[in-house]
């Protein structure tokens, strides 16, 4: 097939693909601009980008590494709450904490991940669902510990006013279209890449991978880190977004169930995947609370939903899709065709 | 004193970790996943156990022997129709899975039993106290903590000493030579998976004479201390997960007493941690116990 296709195709296909993220992002990028008070379609635009980064980062991890973690919310709390201090705190324009809030998720996650990963058997899965718990313990006692005023505990903290440095939204929105182009990127740098034939290798043969001299370990921690990278850059986004902070918000179940389920919906391992399951999430998530008064009808419907699919389409909706055409398949199934 | 009466306590209470323990090693063991639904059916044995009483009068520690055998069909019928199915798959998908059921079960007590209402059982001598000494200690707790020792002894006994027990370990050995062997490979699963539910409705039944409950409360917490006991157990031995059920009573106990009580659910994580970093094999390869495979 490969060779039918040919190396011109490929490149069609990853020029097509970057087209795609680039009309995506520009026509975003044009909502503010042709109107400014267009403030609904600005927070679908920015909660759509946003958990369609928040699903790619999880699948650097959990598709295409092959490890599941349920508790990446504490990576995108750890974000947030960083930008939060540091903004209110250190009064550092909130923009410029972004990177900061990255890296101390990315941080964070390599202290999880490197006496889980360096194992075989499910202790980074195990290790994760405490991880969740643990980091909204963390931040809910946080000024008790240490004896300070940081967190507020479960009051939360209000960011933006008083003396702190404002943001502009506009400036919000243009900075998550920036962080959403640069995950589809780094997302299709690893299907296509080196690094990204190494986490295949692993994930599809750890023992055989090894043999061949792949750093197992090594390569699941580093793809982990830029996982938590990802979403703790979403974390600092939301805080700059939301300029407010409290613990259900960042680390409630809802967004654990959310981290899992859109990867998982769209397709595991895939490039476009988590755009698909952001996608249907969203809006779906968005009228579900609003129509339905029971809280825990939607939760229940997404168990039942991941349950089919991992019965039925384990690759999702960009499984279903990819049966269409040899172009479909090149373009949303992952590189062995299998999760 | 105060330290005597927290190990004396921390012994108590590991009599229920323990319980729910067994069946997470069991199944870890015979099957090599991990049985995310198993908090969903300690939650069904709970509610079941309270419907009983509310409606019959029926003690906890009688409905037990209800509840355990119901437990068993639910998690014989979670293998047979969907385990069963996803077992050669990668270890991805049976965890996703597993997460989709407990989800299932857990929003749907939710949705059915309407969520926040918290429920509790307390038959007649929930207030009853025993003296030991200068140590004062409950009925209740001394009830959960025998049931616990009694379920201990008669699992080791008939994983050692009956045909179904013996076939349970060996094929947390080694699969295929099971199937070389003549062992209904996929039948001893099922009862295993069964067995191991069997042991988490128990658990849900003894654990509403200690907790109030609703849906999600004790179980998502109680969930990740049976992890990390399973973990400091490794992952497979009984007996290691009886050890580990006390250590991490016990840890908890001591971190109440000395500094916050907030701090008690981070002392299982910190614990799993620290395991993992210091010796991933868990107490079975410190105490070179056999594994009850």
């Amino acid at each position: 097939m490969t060779a039918f296709l040919g190396r011109y195709s490929k490149r069609t296909l990853l020029i097509g693909q970057i087209a795609i993220i680039l009309i995506a992002a520009i026509a975003t990028a044009l909502i503010p601009i042709l109107d400014e008070r267009s403030f609904n379609l600005q927070r679908i635009a920015f909660f759509l980008l946003w958990y369609a980064i928040l699903a790619s980062a999880w699948n650097m991890i959990g598709g295409y590494a092959g490890q599941i973690s349920f508790g990446h919310a504490a990576f995108l709390g750890m974000g947030a709450y960083v930008t939060g201090i540091l903004w209110s705190q250190a009064k550092i324009p909130p923009l410029l904490t972004l990177p900061i809030a990255g890296l101390v998720a990315a941080g964070y996650a390599v202290l999880v991940g490197v006496p889980t990963l360096r194992l075989r058997g499910p202790y980074f899965a195990i290790a994760t669902i405490g991880v969740g718990e643990a980091t909204r313990l963390f931040f809910v006692n946080f000024d008790d510990i240490f004896g300070v005023t940081l967190t507020k505990g479960v009051t939360g903290i209000s960011l933006g006013g008083g003396s702190m440095p404002t943001i502009d939204p506009v400036v919000v929105h243009y900075a998550t279209i920036a962080l959403f182009v640069a995950v589809m990127f780094t997302t299709m740098w690893i299907r296509a890449g080196r690094f990204g034939l190494g986490l295949f290798a692993v994930n599809m043969d750890r023992d055989a991978a090894e043999t061949s001299g792949v750093p197992t370990a090594r390569l699941q921690v580093i793809a982990l880190a830029i996982s938590a990278f990802f979403s703790g850059s979403a974390g600092a986004l939301y805080a700059m977004r939301q300029q407010f902070l409290d613990p259900s918000s960042m680390f409630g179940f809802d967004k654990s169930i959310a981290l899992v389920l859109m990867p998982v919906v769209g397709g595991l391992g895939t490039v476009w995947g988590p755009v698909f399951g952001a996608i249907l999430y969203f809006p779906v998530q968005d009228q579900l609370t609003r129509v339905v008064s029971d809280p825990y009808l939607p939760s229940l419907l997404y168990g039942v939903l991941l349950v089919a699919i991992v019965m039925f389409e384990p690759l999702g909706i960009a499984g279903l899709l990819g049966r269409g055409t040899k172009y479909a398949r090149m373009l949303l199934l992952p590189k062995d065709g299998e999760p | 004193m105060r330290l005597v009466e927290a190990l004396i306590s921390a012994l108590l209470v590991a009599g229920l970790y323990a319980t729910m323990s067994y069946g997470l090693a069991l199944i870890y063991g015979v099957m090599k996943i991990i049985n995310l639904a198993n908090a969903g059916v300690m939650m069904l044995g709970a509610f079941l156990t309270f419907f009983l009483w509310q409606s019959f009068g029926l003690d906890p520690l009688v409905s037990v022997f209800v509840v355990a055998p119901l437990a068993f069909g639910v998690g014989a019928l979670i293998e047979a129709v969907f385990v069963r199915r996803v077992l050669n798959e990668k270890p991805v998908i049976s965890l996703l899975l597993l997460f989709g059921i407990l989800l299932v079960m857990q929003q749907g007590a939710s949705f059915a039993f309407h969520g926040g209402d918290v429920r509790s059982v307390r038959p007649a001598y929930v207030q009853e106290v025993v003296h030991l000494g200068d140590v004062t200690l409950a009925w209740t707790r001394l009830a959960v903590f025998a049931s616990g020792v009694v379920i201990l002894v008669g699992l080791e006994l008939f994983l050692r000493r009956t045909f179904l027990g013996r076939a349970i370990r060996a094929l947390a050995q080694d699969r295929d030579a099971c199937r070389l062997a003549g062992i209904d490979v996929r039948r001893v699963s099922m009862l295993a998976f069964g067995l191991g539910s069997a042991l988490a409705g128990a658990a849900g039944s003894l654990l509403t004479l200690v907790f109030a409950f609703d849906p999600v409360t004790p179980f998502s917490v109680l969930q990740l201390k049976s992890f990390t006991i399973i973990v400091l157990g490794g992952l497979e031995s009984i007996p290691g997960v009886a050890a580990a059920a006390f250590v991490l009573a016990a840890a908890e106990n001591l971190t109440v007493t000395l500094t916050k009580p907030q701090l008690e659910n981070l002392v299982s994580f910190v614990l799993l941690v620290v395991v993992l970093v210091v010796m991933p094999g868990g107490l079975a390869s410190i105490i070179r116990r056999r594994r009850f495979a």
